[in-house]
C-alpha cells in the first residue's frame, strides 16, 4: 500500500509499504477514507519529537471502512464507517474506565520512552512517535486499530465523512478544552490559536455557555473563520498588545477561562525580544518547547481563573511565571484528548448541528500529495486550515 | 513498566516486614547516607573557611581560602573519608554496591529487585493467573516453559541467549497464603540461584490489586543479564507489565508486523 512516511527532519516521502495485518484479537483493519493533517503533525516534521524513526507512517485523525476484524471484536462488523480516536486506550484498565483514555497504562507497547522522560508512560497515538508507543499512522491506504471496540466509533447515519473525519481529534480536543475549564454561563472565554482545535474549542466554549469567546492569532484567514464560523471576537497578536486588549474587553477582569490550542511552537510576533529569546534557547537544547503562549495566559487570566491547554508540549520550558499563577489563584487543567468519553456527545451535535466542524477541511488532496501538502499547512498558504488527505481518491 | 510502576532495591526482608519502617531505615543507612551527612559538613566547612580567607587580606588569607576550597572539594567529590560517590548521586538504596568498599560486599550481598504495579482487577484473578506456573512464558519472554511437577515442585527453562541450552532450575513453593502470597525458591544446582515473592493487596478506593513482584539473585545482576537476556530489574518490570496488561485486557499491546517505510519506495519524494 501506499503511506506517506518520516524520514527525517522536513522530510516527508510517500512510499510502497506492506499492508496491514491483524495482530491481537481485538484489532481491526481500517481501509481509510480520509485522513487529516494536524497541527501537532508539524512537531514530528520539524525534528521536536525525539523519538522519531525513519520509516514511521505518520497521520492520527482518520475515517474510514473497517475491512477485517479480530476475532474478539465484539461491537464492529466488517463495512462499518467509523472514525477512530487518534489516542488509543485499552478500555479496561484505571484510566480509560475513568473516562481518561488519553493515560491509558496499556496501549503503549514501549513505556520506558515516556517513563524516563515524564515519571509514567500514557496512551498509544497513533502516528506520533515510538514515545507515544510508535503506531502506524493513517495517512496510508489501510490501518491497524487496536481495541478496536473502544476506540472505533461508528458514524452515524446523515453525518457526512467531511464532518465525521474531526471528531477523531480535533473535534474532541477543542470540546475537551472548553469542558474541562469548566466553563459557567456568563463566562468570557480567550482561545490562543485559532487553527482546527482552536475553533473547535471556540466552538465548544459556547455550547458549555461561555459569554463571549475572543480567537487569538495572526493568520487573517484563521481569524475570519473563527468570526464567521463559529462567532469568535476576534485578536491578532502581531497588531494589538494581547494583554492590554484582553483587559480592555474584559472590563479589567481578564478571561475567565484562557485556553492554549497552539502548544510548543508558540511565537511571539507582538514580542521581538521574548521570541528571540526562545527560540535561542530552543536551539541551544536549553528548553525543548517555547512557552509564550502559556506566559501570555498566565499574565491575562483574571485571578482565581483556570487555564486549560490542550496544545501540545513536550519536554521542558525556560521562564514559566509561577509566581504569578500561585499569587493569582490560577487553576491548570491539560491532557491530550479523551475522544472516547466525547465521540458520542459530539455526533449528537453534529447531527443536531449545533456543529459543523467540515469547513475545517480546506484542501483535499490525494496521498501522493502528502509532502507539499504538509509544507502548504506548515506555512499557511493558500489559507490552508487543514489539509485531508483521500487515499482511495 | 506500565504507569503507577517503581522498582526498588534493598535486602531481602521476611515476609512479614516487607516495607517495614525497620528495613527501610536500614537500607538507608547501608546506602551511606550517614556519609553523605559528614560530606555535606565538609562541604558547609569549606565554604565558611573560604568566605573568611576571602574576606583576609596576605598570606594567611590565601591559606584560609585555599583550605577551604579543599574541604569543600573533597566532601563534594566524595573523597577521604567522607563517602565513596559525587553528591549529584541521588542516595538511592543499593547503588552503593557498585562503589568503592561496598563493591567488595557485593559477591556476599543479594541482588533484589521488586516491581509494583496497580492491576485493575480482583486480587483472585491476578493470583489464579501467576499461580499457574505454566503461564508465567507469557509474562517472562525470557523463558522457554515452565513445567509444572507437582502441587510445590515446577521446572523453569530458559531460553538460550547465545546458543546451546538455556539455563535451567527447579522451583519449590514456600508459601501459598491465596490471594495475598505466593514465596518460591530455586533447589538444586543451577547458575542462577535465586527466591522470589509475589504479594498482592487491595488499592484503596476501588482501584484494584496493588502486586509487588519481588526477585532476590544471589548472582551479580550482571550474571543473570549474561544467562537471561535481562537484569533482574527489568525482568521484574516487565513481567508487571504484561501481568497487568493480560488481565486487564486479555491481550499484550504491540506494534509488531506492522507497516513502516524504508526510505527507497516507488513514492519517494522528498520535501526539500
Amino acid at each position: 500500500m501506499k503511506a506517506l512516511c518520516w524520514n527525517g527532519t522536513d522530510d516527508l516521502r510517500v512510499e510502497r509499504v506492506p499492508d496491514p495485518v491483524l495482530v491481537n484479537p481485538h484489532d481491526v483493519i481500517v481501509k481509510v477514507a480520509l485522513s487529516s493533517v494536524c497541527g501537532s503533525d508539524l512537531h514530528l516534521i520539524d525534528g521536536y519529537v525525539p523519538t522519531m524513526r525513519p520509516g514511521d507512517i505518520i497521520g492520527h485523525e482518520f475515517l474510514g471502512e473497517i475491512v477485517e476484524k479480530g476475532p474478539e471484536v465484539r461491537y464492529l462488523n466488517r463495512g462499518d464507517r467509523v472514525i477512530t480516536v487518534s489516542i488509543i486506550g485499552c478500555g479496561h484498565c484505571g484510566h480509560c474506565q475513568h473516562g481518561e483514555s488519553s493515560l491509558c497504562d496499556n496501549s503503549n507497547p514501549n513505556p520506558d520512552y515516556a517513563r524516563t522522560a515524564y515519571g509514567h508512560c500514557g496512551a498509544g497515538i497513533f502516528g506520533y512517535s515510538h514515545a507515544f508507543g510508535g503506531y502506524a499512522g493513517s495517512h496510508a491506504d489501510y490501518i491497524r486499530v487496536p481495541y478496536a471496540d473502544f476506540n472505533a466509533f461508528r458514524v452515524p447515519e446523515g453525518v457526512s465523512d467531511e464532518k465525521a473525519v474531526f471528531v477523531s481529534d480535533a473535534v474532541p480536543t477543542g470540546y475537551m478544552a472548553a469542558d474541562m475549564a469548566g466553563i459557567k454561563p456568563g463566562d468570557m472565554v480567550a482561545v490562543w490559536g485559532c487553527g482546527g482545535v482552536g475553533q473547535m474549542a471556540i466552538r465548544s466554549a459556547y455550547l458549555l455557555g461561555a459569554e463571549r469567546v475572543i480567537g487569538i492569532d495572526r493568520f487573517p484567514d484563521r481569524l475570519r473563520a473563527a468570526q464567521m464560523k463559529v462567532g469568535a471576537e476576534t485578536l491578532d497578536y502581531s497588531r494589538v498588545d494581547v494583554f492590554d486588549a484582553l483587559q480592555a474587553m474584559t472590563g479589567g477582569r481578564g478571561p475567565d477561562v484562557c485556553i492554549d490550542a497552539v502548544g510548543m511552537e508558540a511565537d511571539s510576533a507582538s514580542n521581538a525580544v521574548e521570541d528571540l529569546y526562545d527560540r535561542a534557547k530552543q536551539a541551544v537544547g536549553l528548553q525543548t518547547d517555547r512557552p509564550a503562549v502559556l506566559r501570555q495566559m498566565i499574565e491575562s487570566c483574571r485571578k482565581g481563573g483556570t487555564l486549560s491547554i490542550v496544545g501540545v508540549y513536550g519536554g521542558v520550558i525556560d521562564k514559566f511565571p509561577m509566581g504569578a499563577a500561585m499569587n493569582k489563584g490560577l487553576t491548570f487543567r491539560m491532557g491530550q484528548q479523551n475522544g472516547q468519553r466525547y465521540a458520542g456527545r459530539l455526533f449528537e451535535h453534529i447531527r443536531n448541528g449545533d456543529l459543523d466542524p467540515s469547513y475545517l477541511m480546506t484542501h483535499r488532496l490525494p496521498l501522493d500529495d502528502g509532502p507539499q501538502a504538509y509544507r502548504m499547512f506548515k506555512e499557511k498558504a493558500d489559507d490552508c486550515m487543514r489539509v485531508v488527505f483521500a487515499p482511495q481518491g | 513498566m506500565a504507569s503507577n510502576s517503581l522498582t526498588g532495591d534493598g535486602r531481602w526482608p521476611r515476609p512479614d516486614t516487607f516495607g517495614s519502617g525497620l528495613s527501610r531505615i536500614g537500607d538507608r543507612l547501608g546506602s551511606g547516607e550517614v556519609a553523605t551527612g559528614g560530606r555535606w559538613l565538609a562541604m558547609m566547612g569549606g565554604t565558611a573557611l573560604g568566605v573568611m580567607g576571602l574576606r583576609r587580606s596576605g598570606w594567611g588569607g590565601a591559606m584560609l581560602a585555599l583550605g577551604g576550597a579543599g574541604l569543600f572539594a573533597v566532601g563534594a567529590l566524595g573523597l577521604g573519608s567522607f563517602g565513596g560517590r559525587p553528591l549529584r548521586t541521588a542516595p538511592n538504596p543499593g547503588s552503593w554496591r557498585s562503589h568503592g568498599l561496598a563493591s567488595r560486599r557485593r559477591s556476599l550481598t543479594p541482588e533484589r529487585k521488586q516491581a509494583v504495579v496497580t492491576i485493575a482487577s480482583e486480587p483472585g484473578t491476578v493470583f489464579r493467573f501467576w499461580r499457574n506456573f505454566a503461564n508465567l512464558p507469557k509474562l517472562m519472554p525470557q523463558l522457554e516453559r515452565v513445567d509444572v511437577l507437582s502441587a510445590t515442585e515446577s521446572r523453569w527453562i530458559a531460553k538460550a541467549v547465545s546458543g546451546g541450552e538455556g539455563p535451567s532450575w527447579r522451583c519449590v513453593l514456600d508459601r501459598v497464603d491465596e490471594d495475598r502470597l505466593l514465596t518460591w525458591h530455586t533447589v538444586g544446582e543451577t547458575a542462577l540461584p535465586h527466591r522470589a515473592s509475589l504479594m498482592l493487596s487491595p488499592a484503596p478506593g476501588d482501584r484494584g490489586t496493588e502486586v509487588r513482584l519481588t526477585l532476590v539473585y544471589r548472582v551479580p545482576a550482571g550474571e543473570v543479564a549474561a544467562l537471561l537476556g535481562v537484569t533482574p530489574e527489568g525482568q521484574a518490570e516487565e513481567a508487571l507489565r504484561r501481568l497487568k496488561q493480560r488481565v486487564e485486557t486479555g491481550e499484550l499491546s504491540t506494534i509488531e508486523r506492522q507497516p513502516r517505510g524504508d526510505g527507497s519506495g516507488t513514492f519517494r519524494e522528498a520535501t526539500e
